[in-house]
């Protein structure tokens, strides 16, 4: 199958260009993907360390607090029994670290002096539990920022000991200060931390443990404001698995089966991305990627590492944020490259068609110069230099080979209206001079008996007249033979000097197939031939008569090596021929020339006669050669 | 009646063709208009046969196996022999004709031809023929007289033909280292033995033997 140039100039210029576009874009995208995903791990071990760096700077004042009010205590700045003491140096601390929510002290005997802020009102309440004794007393308190009591109440039912609490428990095994898992805290129902910082003598007995309150609820707002990314997310788990900062804060408390305000544990969250990332069971997150529904996410684990809080930061984010511009931008370009390369293909087709246009013109002028329809000489329309010189080249060859092909055509008319005038000739030459001896016979019988009738003296007058009557009519009959030797005789053709090896070329070609269908082959040897004078169609016959005899002859004679050589070589004044074959060669008893004999079933022995004549009339002589096997004629030059 | 004899005494014709039947008619048709005719089958046979003495004429046809009516024509030149010859041919070509004509032949027949023809054509031929032979005989006369002359008179006669304007004695004597009167004898002897009566018929014989 053949394409068109403008197909195949359409398709490779579109095909060339979809190709390349696709291959910038899709390297460009393979780079910029791993680029940005790079970035985005980036982002989120950022994200982490923003998050450890605001969570220690969040805790610290908390653990500070506690440690500080610990040593006021330890060095008996402040009396643990002297509530009122103790109370309103709780009250001013509080009042200096807006982020801790309460700050307490429990004693040994269960005593207890709580200082906490209110969410409402900016209003601080104090809970003291004094112990005298077997006697417990629990008293409420209420003040406004300037420390002036707005209300005071008892609470007999209070069963607050601070010694059966966790903080408590542990600050006293641990000696240092501890902090308590989160919990929601009592009072505000917020999620919060406490850390509690033991009370030691001088001596190493422990006296009571100082507890300051911090709410955990800014670290969600925190975690809220990070710029993570559009759909990702930063959370802080406890090591069981709950909730403990997420930027939504309400995903983190949940009301328990007791009714009680409890953390959201990863474990049991429902249809949620974190806990596809994150809960124990799955812990696909740990991997740095996952999979959500059909999106795929990166995440990082990092451990918050601050006073040995068993705390994880974990941060995910799908990919498609990162990656979602230079997705959408891949798909750009390849319309991009789609529509580059349909105009490509469009130019390509306009272009070809603009390069195709003279090229097609000129096709068409070939194809009607060679019907015939149109000269070669014609105009050329606009096209271009190589086509010109193509066309030069080609209206050359065609003016060569139709006038060859003419000089051809042109031969073989005359060289069959000269054979048939030459056996017309050489039938009535022979016929003629078969006839005229017997009717010269006749004649001079007529003439003998016309004496003789007269010598005998009886003057029959009517013999006479049969005699004289008969005489006539043989002499007609001369006259007839004469005529038609008289008009065959006069087409003996122009006499022109002529160049013998184009004449044999041209004789050979005309008689190529039935040379080549008798696998004979030919070779010529004619060069340094002067003009030859005489009549060039005539000659041509002979050859042709002598190279048919010679095939015949090798057809017949079934010789295996079939070869006809003519060559010609200068005598003095003239040209001598020679047409040799491999043929067996002629009979000795045979007169090749005499008209009439012929060696063949089908002949009429005329042709080597009509040959010979044909030599003769052009000035030469022909002969048989028997030492070689040629045909030998001689031509004037 | 028209006897051919009466005026062509013993000429004979001499016909040569390779076809019987034509030697045969043409034979009797002529001997019966009282030609004397001799036939040859071959020109080899009529070459064998004929001395040159004889005379006539030759009706010879042109085409023929061996050797043709041309070459025979031609063969007859080298060697001399001079007897008119009638062509007659079948084919009756021009250039045949030409050629036969150029080579001295006296007519070129086509068969058939009228016979009147024929006989005229023999009848003219024998009229050049026995013309020839006169003079033949005559330049052959001169020449024996001439041979009669002694060595000087040759001398002087050769002389007077070489310079037919200077026959005075005194130039010829010079010219041979004579005297006048010595060549005037001379002059004489010469005169009377080739039977001429002046010296410008001597110098016209002559001049018919010489080159």
């Amino acid at each position: 199958m053949k394409f068109s140039l403008a197909t195949i100039l359409a398709i490779s210029l579109a095909g060339l260009q979809f190709v390349a576009i696709l291959l910038v874009v899709t390297t460009s995208y393979v780079t910029s993907e791993t680029a940005m995903l790079n970035h985005a791990r980036g982002q989120l071990e950022k994200a982490s360390q923003n998050t450890i760096e605001h969570t220690r700077g969040f805790l610290s004042p908390a653990r500070e607090a506690a440690d500080f009010i610990s040593r006021i205590v330890e060095n008996t700045l402040i009396s643990t029994s002297n509530t009122a003491e103790l109370e309103q140096f709780l009250f001013d601390y509080l009042q200096t670290a807006p982020d801790i929510s309460g700050a307490f002290f429990g004693g040994e005997q269960g005593d207890f002096v709580y200082v906490t802020r209110l969410e409402t009102d900016d209003i601080y309440q104090t809970k003291v539990v004094s112990i005298d004794g077997e006697i417990r007393t629990t008293k409420l308190i209420q003040r406004d920022p300037d420390f002036t009591i707005i209300d005071t109440w008892f609470d007999p039912n209070d069963t607050y000991d601070p010694r059966t609490r966790p903080w408590y428990q542990s600050a006293r095994a641990e000696r240092r200060h501890v902090w308590t898992d989160p919990y929601i805290f009592f009072s505000s129902q917020d999620p919060g931390i406490t850390v509690a910082s033991p009370v030691e003598t001088k001596t190493g007995d422990l006296i009571g443990a100082v507890g300051i309150d911090i709410k955990i609820q800014s670290i969600s707002e925190f975690l809220a404001g990070l710029e993570l990314s559009e759909n990702g997310a930063a959370l802080i788990l406890n090591r069981n698995g709950d909730i403990i900062a997420h930027p939504d804060p309400s995903q983190t408390q949940t009301t328990n089966d007791n009714g009680e305000q409890a953390f959201v544990n990863i474990n049991t969250m429902e249809n949620s991305i974190a806990r596809a990332a994150f809960a124990s069971d799955r812990a696909d997150g740990a991997n740095g990627e996952f999979k959500f529904g059909s999106d795929t996410y990166i995440s990082a684990l990092s451990p918050i590492s601050i006073d040995g809080l068993p705390w994880t930061i974990a941060t995910y984010a799908p990919e498609n944020d990162f990656t979602q511009d230079i997705k959408d931008n891949r798909r750009r370009n390849t319309w991009i490259a789609a529509i580059v390369s349909i105009c490509s293909a469009i130019v390509g087709v306009a272009l070809s068609e603009l390069i195709l246009r003279p090229v097609r013109a000129f096709a068409v002028r070939t194809a009607l110069v060679s019907q015939g329809e149109m000269s070669p000489q014609a105009p050329l329309p606009q096209t271009y230099r190589e086509l010109e010189r193509a066309n030069a080249t080609l209206i050359d060859e065609i003016a060569q080979r139709r006038e060859s092909e003419s000089k051809v055509q042109e031969l073989k008319h005359d060289l069959s209206h000269a054979a048939r005038v030459n056996m017309m000739g050489q039938m009535a030459t022979g016929l003629a001079h078969e006839l005229s001896q017997p009717l010269t016979a006749i004649t001079q019988n007529v003439d003998a008996a016309i004496s003789t009738a007269k010598h005998h003296g009886g003057q029959n007058d009517e013999l006479l007249e049969i005699l004289h009557e008969l005489d006539d009519q043989a002499h007609r009959g001369g006259d007839i033979i004469r005529a038609l030797r008289g008009f065959v005789r006069k087409d003996e053709g122009a006499v022109d000097p002529f160049d013998l090896d184009e004449l044999v070329t041209q004789t050979f070609s005309l008689i190529r197939q039935e040379v080549k269908s008798h696998h004979v082959a030919t070779t010529f040897d004619i060069t340094d031939i002067p003009p030859i004078i005489g009549n060039r169609v005539q000659i041509a016959q002979v050859l042709v008569n002598l190279t048919r005899n010679a095939i015949e002859a090798m057809e017949t004679a079934q010789s295996p090596n079939r070869a006809i050589h003519i060559n010609a070589t200068k005598k003095r004044g003239g040209v001598t021929v020679r047409v040799t074959d491999t043929g067996p060669g002629v009979a000795p008893n045979l007169d090749l020339f005499k008209r009439f004999e012929t060696s063949k079933k089908d002949g009429m022995g005329l042709g080597l006669s009509i040959c010979r004549t044909i030599v003769e009339v052009n000035g030469g002589r022909m002969w048989y050669d028997p030492d070689t096997g040629s045909f030998c004629f001689t031509l004037r030059t | 009646m028209n006897d051919p004899s009466q005026t062509h005494g013993t000429s004979i014709v001499f016909l040569v063709d390779d076809d019987e039947a034509i030697r045969t008619t043409l034979s009797r048709a002529l001997s019966k208009r009282g030609f004397v005719v001799r036939t040859y089958e071959t020109a080899q046979g009529f070459l064998d046969d004929y001395t040159g003495d004889e005379p006539g004429c030759l009706v010879l046809d042109y085409g023929m196996p061996g050797l043709n009516g041309l070459e025979l024509q031609t063969h007859l030149i080298d060697h001399n022999i001079i007897i008119p010859i009638i062509f007659i041919s079948g084919h009756g070509g021009i250039p045949e004709t030409v050629q036969a004509m150029k080579a001295g032949a006296v007519d070129f027949l086509e068969k058939p031809f009228r016979q009147h023809v024929l006989v005229d054509c023999i009848k003219a031929a024998f009229v050049t023929d026995l013309n020839t032979r006169a003079a033949q005989q005559e330049i052959e006369a001169t020449r024996k007289k001439f041979a009669s002359l002694t060595t000087r008179e040759q001398e002087i006669a050769q002389f007077m033909i070489d310079n037919p304007s200077n026959t005075a004695s005194k130039e010829i004597g010079r010219a041979l280292d004579i005297s006048p009167r010595t060549v005037d004898h001379h002059r004489a002897r010469v005169l009377e033995k080739m039977g001429t009566k002046s010296i410008a018929e001597l110098v016209q014989i002559l001049s018919t033997i010489s080159g």
